[in-house]
């Protein structure tokens, strides 16, 4: 639904974006992630087509950005990281003009006003103007306005940005009601933002996809030697013996009652078999040992 | 697709308390004008003056008079107007909903231009309908003189418009639009003043003038060359702010 070729964006000397590509397949949910000035934001705002590529391919629904660009504009919807709100307008009439923008058909577009403002709770406060609103009503309006004409891909950046964490749960909620339902690429710096929402994640780093993949993906790309931290019942002397015995396991560390098991392999076969190993002791958790945070730091230092 | 933009723009100036202070200041201002000149032509009307007739003329007494303070009043009153347009836009982070929609930059310009031209239109002939109402009920005026004087009008607010709104592409500022309105409209208006003599200057003047090519509308004239040489100017300021806003893609 989204596909990224050789993306590169130069602002004069500067490289912003080099040569990134990714896809993201319909209804799933990809989260770009990286540190401030990784690329992020510009690559959105090329999808979006707030910017024009250097070089490159972007493919929206299957329409190129340059070829046919209101195709592919008219199939995304699109929240900046600062939603583009007109705070003299009410909450309807601004998502009824983000209506008509997107070229939404007069027949339908009041009910399709009332399940974008349904859809992100925003009924109670149709008719306040929008620069009366909290910080995170006005974000869900800029989501609504994003929703309104039924996009097939939705581009959200950095969504729960200046957020209390109360507007944050309430957002990431909303986003995860439109899982299945819309392709949705979000960037984000917050990493258990992007564990808790997306399906895959890019990590970019000084304008470059460094990794790209869902969480165990990225852990056999990015650690040479990945590791498993399991909880057990029984004796962690006797269960550490067996594990140490395992052709597949390299080392094992004892932290209390749980033990930090290094694999000599990432693939999920070599974890089955170090729980299976485990569930003779008495198995009680078993979770990789190192987080999205480690894998991060990992991609970015490379 | 333009009429979305221009719908949008014309009910935000509708609730803007500075749409409403311009009005009302473009209107005493016109109230007052209306009043001097009213005057000024009764008491020459009366004395009989320079023209030894029974009454001064309404034509060069009254219609190109009042039509001179309404230009006035654009040349004043339009950078206020347009510096908004696009710098607005950009301060105010909307820029992206309207790059990202699929709507052409250039139905964004056209729509800008047209609600402010619906806008000044209503200061001009529906506030302004004073003056006209008076002339007809008290006189009777040569109608296509006062259409053509309105024609000028209109043509002029055009052609300030687009330059309003391409100094408004500019940058983000709306004082630095305004400013530069303000200078180049004034500047060519004045540029008038080498219009004597033979010289390229003066070539420069008649050619390059907005007063000259806008004075004849207030004489009862339409002049063709006037009116494609103010379309031009104001098809050219549009096209240039059109592509200023399609070059903040490229940025």
């Amino acid at each position: 639904m989204i596909e990224v070729e050789q993306l590169t964006r130069r602002y004069g000397a500067l490289v912003a974006v080099d040569s990134v590509s990714f896809s993201v397949q319909r209804g799933e949910v990809m989260g770009l992630l990286g540190p401030n000035g990784a690329g992020k934001t510009t690559t959105l705002r090329i999808l979006c087509g707030c910017l024009g590529p250097t070089s490159g391919t972007v493919r929206i629904a299957g329409h190129d950005i340059t070829a046919a660009p209101r195709l592919a504009r008219a199939a995304l919807g699109y929240l900046p990281e600062q939603p583009p709100l007109y705070e003299e307008m009410t909450v309807r009439d601004f998502v009824d003009h983000a209506a008509r923008l997107r070229l939404v058909g007069r027949g339908v577009r009041a009910s399709a006003v009332d399940q974008a403002l349904e859809l992100t709770d925003l009924q109670d406060v149709q008719r306040r103007l929008v620069g009366h609103l909290s910080k995170g009503y006005r974000q869900r309006v800029g989501l609504a306005q994003a929703l309104v004409h039924s996009p097939a891909v939705l581009v959200l950046d950095e969504p729960t940005s200046g957020l209390d964490p109360t507007q944050m749960a309430g957002m990431r909620r909303l986003i995860h009601q439109l899982r299945g339902q819309r392709t949705i690429l979000i960037s984000t710096h917050l990493l258990g933002e992007a564990t808790s929402l997306c399906d895959r994640v890019t990590i970019l780093a000084g304008g470059r996809a460094v990794a790209s993949g869902t969480e165990d993906e990225l852990r056999a790309q990015l650690l040479a030697e990945p590791s498993v931290r399991i909880e057990i019942e029984g004796d962690p002397a006797e269960c550490a013996a067996a594990l140490e015995a395992m052709e597949c396991v390299g080392a094992v560390q004892r932290d209390g009652r749980c033990l930090v098991v290094t694999l000599n392999t990432g693939t999920p076969s070599a974890r089955s078999a170090v729980n299976g190993a485990a569930a003779a002791f008495g198995l009680l958790s078993s979770r990789p040992a190192d987080g999205l945070e480690e894998l991060f730091l990992r991609a970015v230092a490379s | 697709m333009i009429w979305h933009v221009a719908r949008r723009e014309l009910l935000s100036r509708l609730r803007s308390p500075f749409a409403w202070v311009v009005a009302g200041t473009w209107l005493a201002l016109q109230g007052l004008m209306f009043t001097l000149i009213l005057g000024v032509y009764l008491r020459a009307s009366r004395d009989g003056g320079e023209w030894e007739e029974e009454s001064l003329p309404l034509l060069s007494g009254l219609i190109d008079p009042l039509y001179s303070s309404q230009s006035l009043l654009l040349l004043l009153f339009m950078p206020l107007l347009t510096m908004n347009l696009l710098a607005g836009e950009q301060r105010g982070g909307t820029l992206p909903l309207l790059l990202s929609s699929p709507l052409s930059t250039l139905s964004v310009v056209l729509g800008k231009w047209l609600a402010l031209l619906a806008y000044v239109s209503g200061l001009l002939f529906v506030g302004g309908a004073l003056a006209p109402i008076t002339m007809i009920w008290f006189g009777e005026p040569p109608l296509m003189p006062m259409l053509g004087a309105g024609l000028g009008l209109l043509l002029l607010a055009g052609a300030l418009g687009a330059l309003g709104l391409l100094a408004s592409s500019l940058s983000g500022s709306q004082l630095v639009a305004a400013v530069v309105t303000w200078t180049t409209s004034l500047g060519l208006w004045m540029l008038a003043v080498l219009e004597t003599g033979d010289g390229p200057a003066a070539a420069l003047a008649r050619h390059g003038s907005l007063l000259v090519h806008v004075r004849s509308f207030g004489q009862g004239l339409i002049l063709g060359a006037d009116v494609a040489w103010l379309l031009a100017f104001a098809a050219l300021g549009l096209l240039i702010a059109w592509q200023r806003l399609e070059s903040w893609r490229w940025r």
